[in-house]
This record gives structure tokens, sequence and C-alpha cells, in this order.
């Protein structure tokens, strides 16, 4: 495989990331309104005095505005994507001095690899699959196209995903902890 | 007569040359780029970005600030002229969005030029990619010490 004409790694991770999107914002559409009937129910359960929440906020996460948004502009999403994503990656392998055969070669990894993002038309487990997968991809591809080693690509690929992994995770236990409080008072459930 | 053993090879090597110089000027990835911060400066102008209903989720959790937060507020206030607050929000964030806005104009002005793209060198890149993971460093330093988290 040539890594001088990325053309057509980019179109490849542009029809994959664009597909991935579609699915994902359809089943965010369709799970938008029964997790919004959901929580404005368990919201009547709690006692007064509790912070209120405003059921607006799923309507603009889910609904169909925000579904139209992300299959509209979808395409554009995956380009700007692909390339910020290249391009902090190459940053990277530049500090670390492992960007030996130029942005093209790192670009095209990134495009081909990002064809794993198909799976994140999976509902539910698909998304974060896709991620983990996506990772170990661009290593071993960025190890052997700028031949710099899977150490040095290691690092570059996965420095700015510690900081991502860190919101993730932190995203992730607010969402728990905020739940299981609501549990709590709604039934003493505990988590 | 010399026999060029590398006949088939060379011909298509300069066949190919001449088509690409036939071509004129194309699209790389400076101007992808370039298009790329063009589009921040009108989401960041026209968009109502600040109204979406979203917290940092690591702030939400911890009460402190993530390495790129308050980056939105400093493209929008800076799109809409407010230097100071822009700074005040995220310094990098600010500097990150003059610096991709400048380089969107100067782009458009090397294409409409046909001027080439300016090359930095390996070296000249590497201090520039070790620059931005400073940067990236000190402008979290600076926001956790503006939380009041580190003295």
């Amino acid at each position: 495989m040539r890594v001088d004409r990325p053309g057509s790694g980019v179109l490849f991770a542009v029809v994959a990331i664009t597909l991935s999107q579609w699915f994902q914002a359809a089943y965010a559409y369709l799970a938008g309104a029964s997790m919004e009937g959901m929580l404005e129910q368990m919201l009547r359960n709690m006692p007064h005095g509790q912070p209120s929440f405003d059921p607006s906020f799923l309507r603009s996460l889910f609904g169909i505005q925000a579904f139209a948004v992300r299959v509209l502009f979808a395409p554009v999403f995956a380009l700007v994507v692909v390339y910020v994503m290249a391009g902090v990656f190459h940053l990277l392998l530049l500090a670390f001095r492992g960007a030996g055969r130029g942005f093209d070669a790192t670009l095209t990894v990134v495009g081909y690899a990002s064809g794993v993002q198909l799976i994140g038309a999976v509902p539910v487990c698909g998304a974060l699959v896709a991620a983990v997968w996506f990772l170990v991809v661009v290593i071993i591809g960025m190890a052997e196209a700028q031949r710099c080693g899977p150490g040095k690509a290691a690092a570059a690929v996965l420095l700015p995903g510690v900081l991502a992994c860190l919101c993730c995770c932190g995203s992730i236990a607010a969402l728990s902890a905020a739940l299981g409080g609501a549990l709590k008072q709604q039934g003493g459930v505990t988590l | 007569m010399a026999v060029d053993r590398h006949f088939p090879f060379t011909q298509s090597v300069a066949s190919a040359e001449r088509r690409e110089r036939s071509r004129g000027p194309r699209l790389g990835h400076p101007e992808v780029f370039a298009l790329i911060g063009a589009s921040s400066f009108l989401a960041a102008r026209f968009l109502p970005l600040l109204d979406l209903p979203y917290r940092c989720p690591f702030k939400a959790l911890t009460g402190l600030p993530c390495a790129s937060c308050g980056m939105t507020h400093a493209f929008v206030l800076l799109a809409h002229g407010a230097v100071r607050e822009a700074f005040a929000a995220s310094p990098l964030g600010a500097l990150l969005a003059l610096g991709a806005w400048v380089y969107a104009a100067l782009d458009l002005a090397r294409v409409a030029a046909a001027a080439p793209f300016p090359q930095v060198g390996r070296r000249g890149a590497r201090v520039l990619a070790l620059s931005g993971l400073a940067a990236v460093l000190a402008n979290w330093a600076w926001l956790l010490h503006m939380a009041g988290s580190v003295p």
C-alpha cells in the first residue's frame, strides 16, 4: 500500500465515519424519546426541593433537530475529525522523533484505520469497541508506516487518548453518581 | 543509441509529472487545515455554540478544569472581538483561535499568489511540536491555578 497518496484513505474514512454517525444519530433519536419519558417519571417521584431537570435538555441532544444536524454534517465532521486526529498524532510523532515518512503516511494510516468506525453502527457497545479497535489499528499502522516502532507510535496515539479517556471516565463516573443518587432518592436502591 | 533499461517506468513517471504540471495548483493538506480554521471562525461567530447544553464532564465530576476547558468560550469570545475575555477563558484557546484564523487568511493569500508552502524543516517542526505540548501543559496549569486548586 502506498503511504504517500492519502486521498483514498481519507475518502474511505469519510464514508465509514459518515455511515457510523448516521446509524448512531438514528439510535440516539429512537432512544431519546423513551429516555425522556423514563427520566420525567423518575423526576416526578423525587421529593420537592431537589434541583429540577429541564426535559428540553434531552430534546436538544436527541430530538429531530439534533438528528438532522448530525445526518447533514456527518461528512464534514468526518473530514475534520480525520485531519485533526492525523495532525495531533503527527505533531506528537514529530515530538518523539518518529515521523520519518511525513504527514501523508500518518494521514493514510488514520484514514484506513477509521474504517473500523463502521463498527460504531452496532448499537450499544459499537462505538466503544470501534474506539478501542481504532487505537490498536492506528498504533500498529503508525509503527509500520512511519517505521518508528510500536513504542513511539503508542506514545503518540495514546497521549491524547489518555486525556480523552480521563474525560470519558469522568463522564461515566458523573453519570453513575447522578443515576445512583436519583435511584437512592426514589426507593433506597444502592448501586 | 543508449537503451533505457527502465524505459516503461521512466516514461510513465515523466508523463505523470507532465500531467501533474498541466493540472495547475491543487488543494493539499495545508488548504484543508486552512478550511478547518476558517470554518472554526464561522462557527464561533455565527453559531450559538455557548447555548449548547454541554458541561465538561471532568469539571462536573472533580470541580477542576480539564486541559481544554474554556476553549469554546475563547473561540467564541475572540470571534466577537472580546480579546481580554477570550484570553481569560483560556489563553491557549485564544492563541489557537488567533493562529488558526491568521493561518487560514495567510494560506488563502498564498494560494492566490501561487506561492509555495514554507518549509520549516524536521528540526523546526519538532521544536514547534514540543512547544505545542508545553503550551498545553502550561495552559492546564494556569487554568488549575485560576480555579484556585494550585497555589
